[in-house]
């Protein structure tokens, strides 16, 4: 080392010194949380995941052994998968995602499953080849590679922490208790309980020295609940009959809870508000446990309450149609959910529309939208209105010469977007952004929740039983928000092909075939979005093409194993071809579930 | 290890060389008008080995069992197509080409007459080299990267950083990935293959990378300039960005990240307005064929960020959003026209709604002073009937790769669904986005099918401009992804233990040389 060299290093160690001393004081505590014995458990566990995979491979699938590995490779990496799937998240879901073959959106090829989920469709009810086995175990190693790599390469640090661990507490609630992870094997419960250790466990190894001398109450509260929240499981561990009502409220809640109470006594973060979730609230089943602004579009997030006044009265205002023949509130009536209740609304010169109008309510909380999920937003979505034909037929970079001429209007618009000639764009964003107020988390399951009232009758707990585990709805309708968006990530709004039949009598599957039209794939064949549930009891008819006038008649259908249970030709169904086996009672509950999940926003002065 | 393996390559080259000259020896033949000499005319034996002789069909003619599968728009009629390399062909060491043949680069192969080829696979997952001699006939390939890895990362377009050009000592690979990894590999293009390496460049950020291209060496003399391309139609969509080091020409390793930004808006009455700060905008704020300011706005610490910490960081400096930036290129000529650099925007397709719909190509014209600064024009628009209505080029569908010569802007179609019914094009138009008409077609042939049906399918990848190399003006080569040409036995020929099975890539492919194209 030649003496410049070394000076340098002097002088900017001297610097390194120099700007500790400036930082502010949460950076100074950030400095004495020690991350890295949590980095390196995160890393041992992922390192122990690859190891039994290796182990995997020495033996057939239908080997006894083959189990073992599998189910001691999945707890491994359930305790590396906060860390891991918070790095990559891609990998990640790959890695432990459905064995659902996928479309890539921009090469539309078609890539088979690949990840756990395969291997365990492989281990548990075999009937695999050989050689697709080895792959799937080779291509799977190959993903949890990868997420070893990631775990090397960055350190982890308090807001990565922070993140990281809230999502796999979402990952619990939607995925481990409902059966998500491990359709076959129900390893979800015992997974739960790794789960949570594996929080108590990172948390030892960062945190709870600072915590302890902060509060040292909250300390031992949250080891007790974990501790509480594991042992409930360790004595009712039995997927069909899990009572998730009790452990959810008054066990999973309290967890979550304490985690924000931590985060905040600790003092070393500032919640981002860049993530789906507000860290501020303390369970997943708040009014705003979820962040709006998330959801919105890039191009217009935060607006004012002054924008959003102005989509309100443009949501009512026939005159942003061409002819001024309608408007949003045409089919999406207020007073009905901001559904209309008819199986299909009409067009603007008195045409049936292609199909059933859906409820607003809580729509934001998506990433596709229209029933095929063609639209990847929710401005994209309102641009589809204004530029169909048989609606408001109106081009984007036009505007309605009636709104020109009300001055009212023409002020609004200058407050809001200031001195700019408009387009319907403008108009557009206005919507979006009151659409995007349309939500509520005030049910009677929220509130039962969050411990509001005690009110949930034993058929209604059987359902959210049933509906979270037996019944497997929460595969798709994920909780808590109901609809196909994938937690904990929410950049991604599932689609499935279920069969609906075209008339009630269940002989014929429909016509429509759904997001089929983009690629022509055929496992696209007849693929719609997953639409959120809540609100369900006030918006018959339901499906794409509002062909059930009850939820009974809905319960029915799946049971029955949807379109392919009901001997329609639909070779890639992603719902199990065969019958739920629910019993008439049991069916009723579910219906009894969907009911308390009403809540509508309050109407506005309009 | 290496100098060993290094020094193997370097005999089995030697070796190859030796067999070209063997081969090559109908070629003293032709040396027959010097059989005038009266003193070879004697040679009576030689001249009996007639058979050997074979008059060399030279650098234009096909070296491929397949004519090429791309037919020439009337317009370009003067333009010639030769094929050099498919899927149907078999290499004398075994090589076969896969299908999805992507970014490539061209360089000449130190140790003989020839060239090498270096090309990515996109489907595939893989990287191969092809030897060819002087006459771009291929010899051998192998395989510069492999699926084996389980590292699944598309490889998209790519780019060869060579040293004369681009500057420093060494010539290098960057091949993009736009998945999995989300890093440039930086691949030594005459290493002996270790396929199942990383050879991530982390310094470059980790984007839905779709190419990284450097600029020549004296468009900022001392400074390194990578332009990328963020494939991303997700949350901050797509952005451009560059890489750019203050240290010295080929600084791969130290440089910053930044994001394009605009600094102006159309007001939408024809003119312009300076953006309103904290306000994230897109490419629907801009008129076509207007110029806008624009900045780049650095990324602090992006290296050290995961892809969607950068795609929370592009939120947070306010980057400005396309819906998928596809292939960047810059103007050839000198290095002042290199500071012209063109991109694709791939667009949404029909039925998304999106805010573009067929696609977009800009010009981005950097300041010559500050690399940080620069006007945006859109020059090339498929929107002709939708979005704002306001395209040029009505038959548009989804520009993917670009190739931009001294002259002319060449952009190729990689058609997500063919609503416009055409297979795919390449257009040609002036760096303006002026007179833009098709050159070329991909052919969509029925008997390559196996089922004997389809309906158009395939797109295009790199179109690199060769003149320069093979001393020939007007020299080209194109890669084609004839998506529907498959044949189980195109499967697991990058060497990866998996042959046989239904998810591994089966698609075709094929290089062409393309003789007369205008620069």
């Amino acid at each position: 080392m030649n003496i410049k060299i070394q000076l340098g290093c002097i002088l900017s160690l001297i610097l390194l010194f120099n700007s500790c001393k400036k930082e502010s004081n949460t950076e100074e505590l950030e400095e004495r949380i020690d991350w890295s014995l949590a980095h390196d458990f995160y890393l041992e566990k992922i390192t122990e995941a690859v190891q039994f995979l290796d182990s995997l491979q020495t033996v057939e699938a239908t080997d006894p052994r083959a189990k073992t590995y599998f189910i001691k490779a999945r707890q491994a990496f359930k305790q590396a998968e906060p860390f891991a799937s918070y790095l990559n998240p891609e990998v990640g879901h790959q890695a432990n995602g459905p064995a659902l073959p996928r479309l890539t959106d921009d090469t539309q090829k078609v890539l088979q499953p690949i990840g756990f989920q395969k291997l365990e469709e492989s281990i548990y009810e075999g009937d695999v080849l050989e050689a697709q086995y080895a792959e799937e175990l080779k291509l799977t190693q190959g993903l949890l590679s990868v997420l070893k790599k990631n775990i090397e390469k960055r350190d982890l640090n308090a807001q990565r922490f922070f993140i990281a661990t809230h999502q796999q507490l979402m990952r619990i609630l939607s995925f481990g208790i409902t059966g998500f992870d491990t359709p076959i094997s129900e390893l979800g419960l015992d997974e739960t309980q790794i789960s949570l250790k594996s929080l108590s466990k990172v948390y030892k190894l960062s945190l709870q020295a600072l915590v302890q001398k902060k509060d040292k109450n909250l300390d031992t509260q949250f080891e007790k609940q974990i501790e509480d929240a594991v042992a409930f499981i360790e004595t009712h561990k039995d997927f069909a009959d899990f009572d998730r009502y009790t452990f959810l409220r008054d066990y999973f809640n309290p967890v979550t809870k304490s985690w924000v109470a931590i985060r905040k006594v600790s003092e070393i973060w500032e919640p981002v508000t860049n993530k789906p979730f507000n860290f501020e609230a303390p369970t997943f089943f708040e009014k705003d446990a979820f962040n709006v602004d998330f959801f919105r579009e890039v191009t217009n997030t935060n607006p004012s309450q002054e924008q959003i006044a102005l989509g309100e009265r443009l949501f009512f205002d026939t005159k942003v149609s061409k002819g001024a023949t309608m408007a949003c509130a045409t089919c999406h009536i207020p007073e009905k959910a901001y559904a209309d209740g008819i199986q299909v609304n009409l067009s603007n010169n008195g045409k049936p529309l292609k199909r059933n109008t859906p409820t607003l309510v809580n729509s934001i909380f998506q990433q596709g939208f229209f029933w095929d999920g063609r639209a990847p937003d929710m401005m994209a979505q309102i641009s589809g209105v204004f530029t169909n034909s048989e609606e408001f037929d109106s081009a984007i970079h036009e505007f309605s010469e009636e709104i020109v001429q009300d001055s009212s209007y023409v002020s609004a618009f200058k407050s809001v977007f200031g001195e700019r000639k408009w387009t319907n764009e403008e108009v557009i964003k206005s919507l979006s952004a009151y659409i995007s107020t349309l939500n509520s988390f005030d049910s009677k399951f929220d509130k039962n929740m969050r411990g509001e009232e005690t009110t949930f009758t034993a058929e209604e707990k059987q359902g959210m039983n049933l509906f979270m585990g037996k019944a497997l709805c929460a595969t798709c309708h994920f909780m808590p928000l109901t609809g196909g968006t994938v937690p904990p990530f929410f950049k991604d709004t599932e689609k499935e092909v279920i069969g609906v039949p075209e008339t009630p009598a269940n002989k014929k599957l429909d016509d429509d075939t759904g997001f089929y039209f983009k690629y022509e794939e055929p496992v696209q064949f007849g693929m719609f979005k997953t639409p959120t549930v809540r609100n369900a009891a006030l918006t018959a008819p339901y499906m794409h093409n509002g062909v059930y006038n009850t939820l009974a008649e809905v319960m029915d259908f799946y049971n029955k194993g949807g379109g392919a249970g009901l001997g329609f030709n639909l070779p890639h169904q992603t719902l199990p071809f065969d019958t739920l086996q629910l019993t008439p009672a049991e069916l009723q509950s579910l219906v009894a579930f969907v009911e308390t999940l009403t809540a509508l926003p309050p109407q506005k002065t309009h | 290890m290496i100098t060993l393996k290094k020094l193997l390559l370097n005999c089995m080259m030697l070796a190859s060389v030796g067999v070209v000259f063997m081969a090559c020896e109908g070629e003293d033949g032709l040396d027959g008008i010097d059989g005038v000499d009266g003193a070879d005319g004697t040679d009576g034996v030689d001249g009996n080995d007639g058979g050997d002789f074979t008059p060399d069909p030279g650098m234009f003619s096909d070296k491929s069992n397949l004519a090429p599968l791309v037919a020439m728009m009337p317009q370009f009629n003067y333009v010639k197509a030769y094929s050099v390399l498919s899927s149907s062909d078999t290499l004398s060491n075994e090589f076969k080409l896969v299908g999805a043949q992507d970014g490539a680069g061209l360089l000449k192969d130190p140790n003989s007459d020839g060239y090498m080829y270096v090309v990515n696979a996109e489907d595939a997952y893989a990287v191969s080299r092809i030897m060819l001699d002087k006459n771009l006939k291929p010899l051998t390939g192998e395989w510069l990267l492999n699926s084996s890895v389980g590292d699944y990362a598309r490889q998209c377009s790519g780019t060869m950083w060579e040293a004369a050009i681009h500057g420093g000592t060494k010539d290098l690979f960057l091949s993009a990935s736009e998945s999995i990894n989300y890093h440039v590999k930086g691949i030594d293009p005459y290493m002996t293959p270790t396929p199942g390496a990383d050879f991530g460049l982390d310094a470059l950020g980790e984007f839905s990378w779709e190419n990284a291209v450097p600029l020549p060496k004296d468009a900022y003399t001392g400074k390194t300039v990578i332009i990328g391309g963020d494939d991303d139609s997700s949350g901050s969509q797509g952005q451009v960005t560059m890489y750019l080091s203050e240290n010295g020409d080929a600084d791969l390793e130290n440089g910053k990240i930044y994001v394009l930004r605009f600094k102006e808006i159309a007001d939408n009455a024809g003119g312009k307005k300076a953006v309103t700060a904290g306000t994230i905008y897109n490419e629907s704020n801009l008129d076509f064929k207007k110029s806008y300011a624009v900045e780049f706005v650095e990324i602090p610490n992006g290296k050290d960020m995961t892809k969607d910490e950068m795609e929370d960081a592009c939120v947070a400096v306010q980057a400005s959003a396309f819906m998928r930036v596809e292939d960047v290129d810059y103007q050839k000529g000198s290095d002042a026209n290199a500071r012209n650099v063109f991109f694709a925007v791939t667009g949404l397709g029909p039925n998304s709604t999106s805010y573009n719909t067929w696609g977009t190509v800009y010009k981005l014209e950097l300041d010559a002073a500050d690399p940080l600064k620069g006007k945006l024009t859109q020059i090339i628009s498929g929107n002709t009937t939708t979005n704002k209505a306001d395209g040029n080029v009505a038959l548009l569908q989804s520009p993917d790769n670009v190739c931009v010569t001294e002259n002319f802007l060449y952009f190729q179609e990689d058609p997500n669904s063919f609503s416009k019914g055409h297979s795919a094009f390449i257009y040609q138009s002036d760096l303006n986005g002026n007179n833009a008409r098709p050159v070329l077609e991909l052919v969509i042939r029925q008997d390559l099918v196996e089922n004997g049906s389809t309906g158009f399918s395939g797109e295009f990848g790199a179109l690199i401009d060769i003149s320069d190399k093979v001393g020939v003006p007007g020299t080209f080569m194109l890669n084609l992804q004839p998506h529907y040409w498959t044949n189980p036995t195109f499967k697991g020929r990058d060497g990866h233990s998996f042959s046989d099975l239904d998810d591994e890539d089966d698609q075709g492919g094929q290089i062409v040389l393309l003789q007369g194209l205008p620069r």
